[in-house]
């Protein structure tokens, strides 16, 4: 071998600069400026540039939004009015409903900051360009976990603000409670980030383990699998033959782990409950410790996360792609053989889809663990009260569980399908390319996504229907009315996902809390109740066998509901492939 | 100024770049080749502190990329192979945040801000947004980013993609000017008539080795190719390649 290397030997002596603490913290608070004007013109530009090219786009976001929040405002104002109206009970409810409302709050901004933070922190092409520059990486780190927070919440925020809105005008809330609500939310929120970031730093780590990546996919499956056997170890509850106010008892006691001290949502809706009731004192004892537990997580992040990040990232980037062996082969043409009837072109950009999807387990497991959870809470029902199976309850909890599948779809479809072309990015010109016509390629995303919602949804209405032993007639009626629902809300996030394509961003997380993407959240909300409350309206009386089930209400609502899915589903699919046709790229 | 001591990187079982030693002082360019995969862009990552290295180190003008990180950043511009742009701000705004970050003062960097615009003719798009550029434009955007705090060491991969051949001539004339000031210049490229034309030393890594570095004529000489950079670097690197099969 060659070998003229002039090595010159390294003195080790290296340089070390001696700064005071009092000058770090300057230089650090300087720093957080800069990097929040960059955000500031960021914006600025951002919305100049929607206001100049889109200025009704952004008026009609804008109203829609307003009337949404109206429309929350209005059903929990009317809803509290209601429940208050049941003197004792209704208090009660009304303050079940709370803790509910921050323990899912908090479970929900767990998931979302763990996808946000590993998105931002390891993923994003912006950190490894904020890297490069002289800037200390905990500012980098704080400053992206600011921004997660901000993109974890906001949607969550403007959703509940309504709720609480209608909370405080009902209860004739003081200041002081109206003012504690923004520190009890940040500090849930806060918490939330936390926990969230922890647990994205440490996926670098479990992925560089040949055994625990295995160990996870067994784990994972084994659940999955084994899910059929434990609803048959779940003990059904003995037949209940109580008045219905024993039958709230048990209802309430089966919410009772919102009560929990330990946890956060507990802390946030206790501490404003009290200062709703004008017990400062106890409130600020709830603050309290929300403060010190999201101060002592927030030490526990700087002294792991924070002092480890660029080690972290630097892990995460040194991965190396597995060799593709044998079986991956066999995999491959086993899925190449799934779609054989499919002409060429298709089963390649089909195949191409969902190889991308598969080969990003961060996206994916936020779809298992959702679901998991919803299988979990509907094998559950079979340890409900037995009045459950009165016919009233059977029908509102089908109609409970058609909803909750429903929106975890549409949350979904927000965070997948939305972004889906968008992120076909600065290579969506191979796509243009391919000799396969544009309207083509926006339906095979969306039978594609279609299918995969179909999947997944339908068996968990037929096992939510299955448990609570309903009529053939009302599982027809559920599966149908999910199928509908799943074209509604895939067609409304690929048909909007064209229209306010974003090639530029690489981030899914930021595509899907854009204008487009909360557009579509929206719509999906609102389709949902829509659908949700026609339908609960046709089958109450029917399945009652009342008198009622002979008027016409029942007709009027099906194709009340069918016109809606028709409109809902045709609108989006046409104008997304005009948007796609027009295209530019 | 650009200092590596047996500086190593392993990725699972595949050893990127192993045991490299360089030492570039004040007012060199130097070149850094070899063929695709074999650990350039790993180099430069480990240079700029972006991977950390599984052994060995790296120094930017004295200062460990690794335990002074900031410090050494200060001195360094650099250009990747793939920048990173924000496609919301305009040239100006992007330009202004650099110098902000790079702690310049507000005056020197609008100075500094006008003399790039017109060096590499982006004054007519400075205030527009850069996604509206096209990439020979982002390209010298990227170049007057790096060269806004005027960096006593530049770390350059690939240089010359996207660049008209003007803009191509200035940039070239720009780092040997530089060089001629003092700075350092580490320069990844495949372009070799570049590296030819421009370079002090030129060292190849091969299979994540440093398997020849030097003046041109140097490795003229180790290579007995009495031919241009291309045939040099040919021969080296078949006969490193022959090794490995020997091996």
């Amino acid at each position: 071998m060659t070998k003229v290397t002039k090595v010159t030997k390294v003195t080790k002596v290296t340089k070390v600069t001696k700064v005071s603490k009092i000058q770090i913290r300057i230089w650090d608070f300087i720093f957080m400026r800069y990097l929040f004007l960059l955000r500031r013109d960021q914006l600025r530009n951002g919305l100049r540039e929607l206001l100049k090219k889109g200025r009704m786009r952004f008026f009609i976001g804008v109203f829609v939004l307003l009337v949404v929040g109206a429309g929350i405002f209005a059903g929990f104002y009317r809803s509290f009015l209601f429940l208050q109206t049941f003197l004792g009970v209704g208090e009660i409810l009304i303050d079940r409903l709370i803790y509910l409302l921050t323990f899912a709050l908090f479970i929900m901004l767990t998931f979302s900051n763990t996808a946000i933070s590993f998105q931002l922190h390891l993923k994003g092409d912006e950190t490894a360009y904020l890297l490069t520059l002289p800037l200390p990486h905990s500012i980098v780190f704080r400053f992206l976990l600011l921004e997660g927070i901000f993109l974890s919440t906001w949607a969550t925020v403007f959703l509940i603000f309504p709720v609480i809105l209608a909370y405080g005008l009902t209860h004739q809330l003081s200041l002081y409670a109206y003012l504690s609500l923004p520190f009890f939310a940040a500090g849930l929120a806060i918490l939330a980030a936390l926990i969230g970031i922890l647990i994205a730093a440490l996926i670098p780590r479990l992925l560089m383990l040949k055994k625990t990546k295995i160990a996870i996919i067994i784990v994972i499956i084994s659940i999955a699998l084994s899910a059929p056997l434990w609803h048959k170890l779940i003990p059904a509850v003995a037949p209940d033959t109580g008045r219905d106010v024993l039958l709230l008892n048990k209802l309430l006691d089966h919410s009772r782990i919102t009560l929990s001290p330990l946890l956060p949502g507990f802390w946030a809706a206790e501490g404003f409950i009290q200062a709703a009731k004008g017990r400062v004192v106890r409130s600020l004892g709830f603050l309290a410790v929300l403060t010190v537990n999201a101060l002592l997580a927030w030490q526990v992040v700087e002294l792991t996360v924070e002092r480890t990040y660029i080690k972290t990232w630097s892990i995460y980037h040194s991965r190396r792609a597995p060799k593709k062996k044998k079986l991956h082969r066999k995999g491959k043409e086993a899925l190449s053989a799934v779609f054989s009837f499919l002409p060429s072109p298709t089963r390649a950009l089909l195949v191409k889809d969902l190889k991308t999807f598969l080969r990003e387990p961060a996206q994916w497991l936020q779809a298992v663990i959702l679901f998991g959870l919803l299988t979990i809470y509907i094998l559950n029902i079979k340890n409900m009260p037995r009045n459950v199976y009165q016919p009233f309850w059977k029908n509102l909890i089908t109609f409970f569980n058609m909803g909750a599948t429903s929106l975890i779809l549409a949350t979904l479809t927000t965070r997948f399908v939305y972004p889906s072309f968008s992120l076909e990015g600065r290579t969506f010109w191979v796509l243009g390319l391919t000799p396969i016509r544009r309207s083509a390629i926006f339906r095979i995303k969306f039978w594609s996504s279609f299918i995969a919602a179909v999947v997944v949804t339908v068996p968990l209405m037929l096992l939510s229907n299955h448990i609570l032993e309903v009529s053939g007639l009302m599982t027809l009626i559920t599966c149908g009315a999910i199928v509908l629902m799943a074209g509604v809300l895939v067609s409304l996030a690929t048909g909007l996902g064209t229209i306010f394509p974003q090639f530029t961003e690489d981030n899914p997380a930021r595509i899907a809390s854009g204008f487009g993407g909360t557009l579509n959240l929206i719509l999906s909300l609102i389709y949902i109740s829509l659908m949700v409350g026609a339908l609960a309206l046709a089958c109450h009386p029917g399945e009652m066998g009342t008198a009622a089930g002979h008027s016409l209400t029942p007709v009027l609502a099906v194709v009340f509901v069918l016109l809606l899915s028709i409109l809902g589903s045709y609108l989006p699919f046409k104008l997304g492939i005009r948007a796609l046709e027009k295209c530019e790229f | 100024m650009i200092k590596t001591d047996k500086l190593t990187k392993v990725f699972g079982d595949k050893t990127a770049v192993r045991d490299l030693n360089l030492d570039i002082p004040r007012g060199e360019l130097f070149a850094f080749i070899g063929p695709n995969g074999a650990g350039k862009s790993t180099t430069i990552k480990m240079l700029v502190g972006l991977l950390l290295p599984t052994r060995g180190r790296a120094l930017i003008g004295g200062y460990n990329i690794q335990e002074n990180s900031v410090e050494a950043k200060k001195l360094i511009g650099y250009i990747p192979d793939f920048p990173y742009l924000y496609e919301k701000l305009t040239g100006r705004e992007f330009l202004r945040f650099v110098g902000r970050v790079y702690g310049m003062d507000d005056r020197s960097i609008v100075e500094s801000i006008e003399e790039y615009l017109d060096l590499l003719g982006l004054r007519d798009q400075a205030d527009e947004l850069i996604r509206s550029y096209s990439h020979g434009y982002r390209q010298r955007l990227v170049f007057a980013a790096a060269f806004l705090h005027d960096p006593r060491v530049l770390i350059i991969d690939e240089p010359m993609v996207g660049l008209d051949p003007r803009t191509a001539r200035l940039i070239k004339d720009n780092l040997i000017e530089r060089c001629r000031r003092g700075a350092a210049v580490f320069m990844s490229t495949h372009t070799l008539a570049v590296a030819e034309e421009i370079a002090d030393r030129v060292g190849i890594i091969h299979e994540g080795e440093l398997i020849a570095c030097g003046s041109l004529g140097e490795l003229r000489k180790q290579s007995g190719v009495d031919g241009r950079l291309e045939e040099v670097f040919l021969k080296l690197t078949k006969e490193e390649d022959k090794e490995s099969e020997l091996k």
